[in-house]
């Protein structure tokens, strides 16, 4: 049998390396990216709307706001109509209607990334584009994001609803209040925390994704002028040009991804402080 | 005088069909859009599947044949990935759950890069792989610096799972073997983990899951050779990958593009059952004795 | 010899075991759990081969105290133990680091709540012994029959050995969670209110089984049952909380302690008036 010190010693090594594998991936992704960013600026990235990499110019600024929107646009689709979908499942639809009504969301929040884009490109983006060409644009990825998240925001709030005290309903009753007041009023406004979980997590998700924008927002670097234009991510621009970009290109992909990891990393923070908060102050 | 009580009139007339209506329309657009989805997926895809599509080879870049490079490939690095995986991420599990008290500030650490590490965007992870596993360490565009790629992000899932798996062992059980002298090391193994396999079995599976699904992060590790690799240092495309070449790159690569996409959901669900049965199983036995 | 002490003798608790024996006993013992404090000041000395039984209203430290006796409490975190315990000539809380294993295989412990290992109830009386050194088969088989033996169990499951623990009845399970610490032959067991899940035919098996044990080890028993301390019981010792701290208020021999009480809280208790 192996000694406890041994053990222990070995386990912490472990436990190490998987927690080295965060300051490994940050740092090094920092320290790319840092040279390019001492030597132009923050502002040269964060201001400047020409993406040109040969000639120089990395303004990352349209591809910021346009992956800024997306996610906004996802989120506020997608929130509430999860948190009424939840809201349904756990007090409108019987027992057993609920319990498929579960797995089904449960399947659609574990399809990869790559099926929802499969689905925008070949069923959403002709809709679209009969309305207005291309098709592929700002709003098609905001509608295949938010269909993306929907169904996690729906699996968080609808845990919130279902750990709700089962005497909250029965003291709703005897008051006399209604279903629909029992679950605007009382049920939704418990489970806020959940939601707002739900929110930041699916936030973290739409701005981190890739598959789904590169495959229905059309790609052309560009300040969105209305929903129906074609944009181009952060994220889809590093997918799309790793494959050949060198030297302060590459650089210049460093910095967007620092961006994209900073971005991630104060949502998931956010979330653990608010979480945090919650449980100190009821 | 006090008037006797009569039974109160409704307060406000105000009907409520209207949310009502709302809440159930809402509600059963929602389940129907994902129903009408994946039925679309399938009633696309589940045509195209054959033992031919399952087995042959892809000819005309994907547009015929079959898949079973792509399955290779596919299998390859699931596998890489989650044999290296699991024993780093059982390894933090145990150190974090029996060697460190919860709410000690290294366990704060630890738990919190890892919820860091998780939300971290895979196409960062695509980059790094690249630049690390692909260059650094020589390993080109490889089954293998896909799969050690996937290990980074996968870490973090399967250890939360097997945290929460360890964490439910019952403390009588750990007291009875303290109580009998046995050691830490031989309470651990003989004890603890056997109680807590329901919860790693489902890490592991979810573990795989993910790998499964991820694309992004692959595209520049494992690369998209269409081709039978012939050992973890060749280049192969996952069907994630697959999936999107034929849907993007490919004109008239639709139909491929669901019959990859079913066959890639419906292993999908085959984890998801899996996982339940592990759950009820554990589920079972803690309610039994 | 004094049981409690005087107020003068507190500091002298311990005194040298006489030979052969495996003596226990703590002096000014006292254990916190974080900033709650559980036990304050608990000086007894067990006497050996007999039956210790220490009863108390619920709350007032007598789990503790057991778990204070095999450094059990080292599996809770943010325990802290002060003042000695005992055990033979080892201080075994003392600053040079004892091994908590080599304690335990010297005091044995049974739980409230029986809790036989998810496995055979062979493997589960096999498990410790492997583990502390006996590989031979037929040495396993003899070890593992007598303990069975012991406890009166070895007619019942000789024949199943190989089904799951779980399967068997309560009291059962809890003689086999009695044999499963027998094996190691340790000289002390503890017992943690061994019988209060059980239906009364247990009950009296279990009794019937610890008065046949104390001829060779020593017991100490935690019970909320009057009835069962004044039946098995040689020694008792009253445990009571004071705004939450455990602390010891009467200890003595068990006809004395029945009869003529010196505490009057003793006497209260006794008579079921609180
Ligand atoms: N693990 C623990 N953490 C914090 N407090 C505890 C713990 N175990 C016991 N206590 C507290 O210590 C006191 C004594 O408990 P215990 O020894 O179980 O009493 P008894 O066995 O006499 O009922 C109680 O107030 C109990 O709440
Ligand atoms: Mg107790």
């Amino acid at each position: 049998m192996v000694s406890d010190r041994l053990l222990h010693s070995l386990l912490a090594l472990f436990a190490a390396l998987a927690a080295g594998l965060l300051l490994l991936v940050v740092g090094f992704i920092a320290q790319e990216a840092l040279g390019l960013l001492q030597q132009l600026g923050v502002g040269a990235f964060l201001f400047h709307g020409e993406w040109q990499p040969y000639a120089g110019r990395f303004g990352l600024l349209p591809m910021l706001l346009t992956s800024l929107l997306l996610m906004l646009g996802a989120v506020a689709i997608a929130t509430p109509l999860a948190v009424v979908g939840a809201a349904c499942i756990n007090f409108y639809l019987g027992r057993h209607s609920a319990i498929l009504a579960r797995r089904l969301v449960e399947i659609a929040a574990g399809i990869p990334s790559v099926v929802y884009g499969l689905w925008g490109l070949t069923l959403l983006v002709p809709l679209l584009a009969a309305i207005k060409q291309p098709g592929a644009s700002l709003l098609a990825g905001m509608m295949v994001l938010a269909l993306m998240i929907l169904p996690t925001i729906v699996v968080v709030v609808d845990a919130g609803l279902r750990a709700l005290p089962t005497h909250y309903r029965e003291n709703a009753e005897a008051l006399a209040i209604r279903r629909s007041g029992f679950v605007f009023a009382i049920a939704l406004p418990a489970v806020r925390g959940s939601v707002i979980t739900g929110a930041t997590l699916a936030a973290a998700r739409a701005i981190g994704e890739t598959m789904v924008v590169m495959m229905v927002t059309g790609n052309l670097v560009q300040l969105p002028g209305s929903l129906f234009d074609p944009v181009r991510a952060l994220t889809a621009n590093i997918a799309l040009e790793m494959a050949y970009a060198m030297d302060e290109h590459r650089s210049a992909l460093y910095v967007s991804s620092l961006f994209l990891l900073l971005f991630a990393v104060a949502l998931v923070l956010t979330n653990q402080l608010l979480l945090g908060w919650r449980g100190r102050h009821g | 005088m006090v008037e006797a009580a009569t039974i109160a009139p409704p307060l406000g007339a105000r009907s409520t069909l209207g949310i009502d209506t709302l809440v159930w329309g809402v509600g059963l657009a929602l389940l129907a859009l994902f129903g009408l989805l994946l039925a679309e997926m399938f009633a696309a895809g589940l045509p195209v599947l054959s033992l031919e599509f399952i087995t042959g080879e892809a000819s005309d870049a994907g547009r015929s044949g079959g898949i079973s490079a792509v399955l290779v490939s596919t299998l390859w690095v699931v596998a890489l990935a989650v044999g290296i995986a699991l024993p780093l991420a059982l390894g933090t599990a145990l150190y974090i759950s029996e060697y460190l008290g919860r709410g000690s500030t290294l366990y704060r650490l630890i738990h919190g890069s890892l919820d860091v590490l998780s939300a971290v965007p895979s196409v960062v992870f695509g980059l790094f792989g690249n630049a690390v596993f692909c260059e650094l360490l020589g390993l080109g565009y490889s089954l293998a610096a896909g799969a050690l790629t996937l290990v980074c992000m996968i870490v973090p899932v399967m250890v939360k799972a097997s945290v929460d798996g360890l964490t439910a062992v019952p403390t009588e059980l750990r007291a009875a073997g303290s109580a009998l002298a046995l050691s830490k090391p031989a309470l651990i193994g003989h004890i603890v983990l056997p109680a807590a396999l329901p919860g790693v079995a489902s890490g592991v599976l979810l573990g795989v899951a993910r790998a499964l699904a991820e694309t992004a992060a692959l595209l520049f590790t494992s690369g998209y050779v269409l081709r039978m690799p012939d050992s973890p240092l060749d280049s192969g495309r996952t069907l994630s990958i697959h999936i999107y070449d034929l849907a993007m790159n490919v004109a008239g690569g639709d139909r491929f593009a669901y019959g990859s996409a079913t066959v890639l959901v419906i292993l999908l669900l085959m984890i998801n059952g899996a996982i339940a049965l592990v759950s009820s199983y554990a589920h079972r036995r803690t309610t039994d004795s | 010899m004094g049981y409690l002490g005087d107020a003068m003798d507190q500091r002298q608790a311990c005194h040298e075991p006489a030979a052969g024996e495996i003596s226990l006993c703590t002096d000014q013992l006292c254990l916190s759990y974080g900033s709650k404090q559980a036990l304050e000041g608990v000086s007894l000395e067990i006497k050996p081969r007999a039956v210790t039984a220490i009863i108390g209203p619920s709350g007032s430290g007598k789990s503790s105290f057991l778990c204070c006796l095999n450094r059990l409490t080292d599996l809770t975190a943010g325990s802290a133990v002060s003042g000695q315990v005992k055990v033979g000539s080892t201080e075994i809380y003392g600053t040079q680091r004892h091994d908590p294993v080599q304690l335990r295989r010297q005091v044995g412990m049974v739980f409230q709540r029986a809790n036989p290992f998810p496995f055979s109830i062979w493997k589960n009386l096999a498990l410790p012994l492997r583990h502390h050194g006996v590989r031979d088969k037929q040495q396993l088989r003899q070890r593992i029959e007598s303990a069975l033996q012991r406890v009166g169990l070895w007619d019942e499951v000789s024949d199943r050995l190989n089904t799951p623990a779980g399967a068997l009845s309560g009291g059962q399970q809890q003689r086999l969670c009695i044999a499963r610490a027998l094996v190691l032959e340790p000289s002390i067991l503890l017992m943690d209110e061994p019988c209060s899940a059980l239906d009364p035919i247990s009950t009296q098996r279990i009794e019937r089984l610890i008065l046949e044990l104390k001829e060779r080890y020593t017991i100490v028993i935690v019970t909320h049952d009057l009835a069962q301390a004044r039946r098995i019981a040689d020694h008792v010792a009253l445990f009571w909380s004071f705004e939450g701290k455990g602390r010891l208020i009467e200890y003595g021999p068990a006809p004395q302690i029945f009869h003529h009480p010196t505490h009057e809280l003793t006497g209260a208790y006794l008579a079921g008036h609180i």
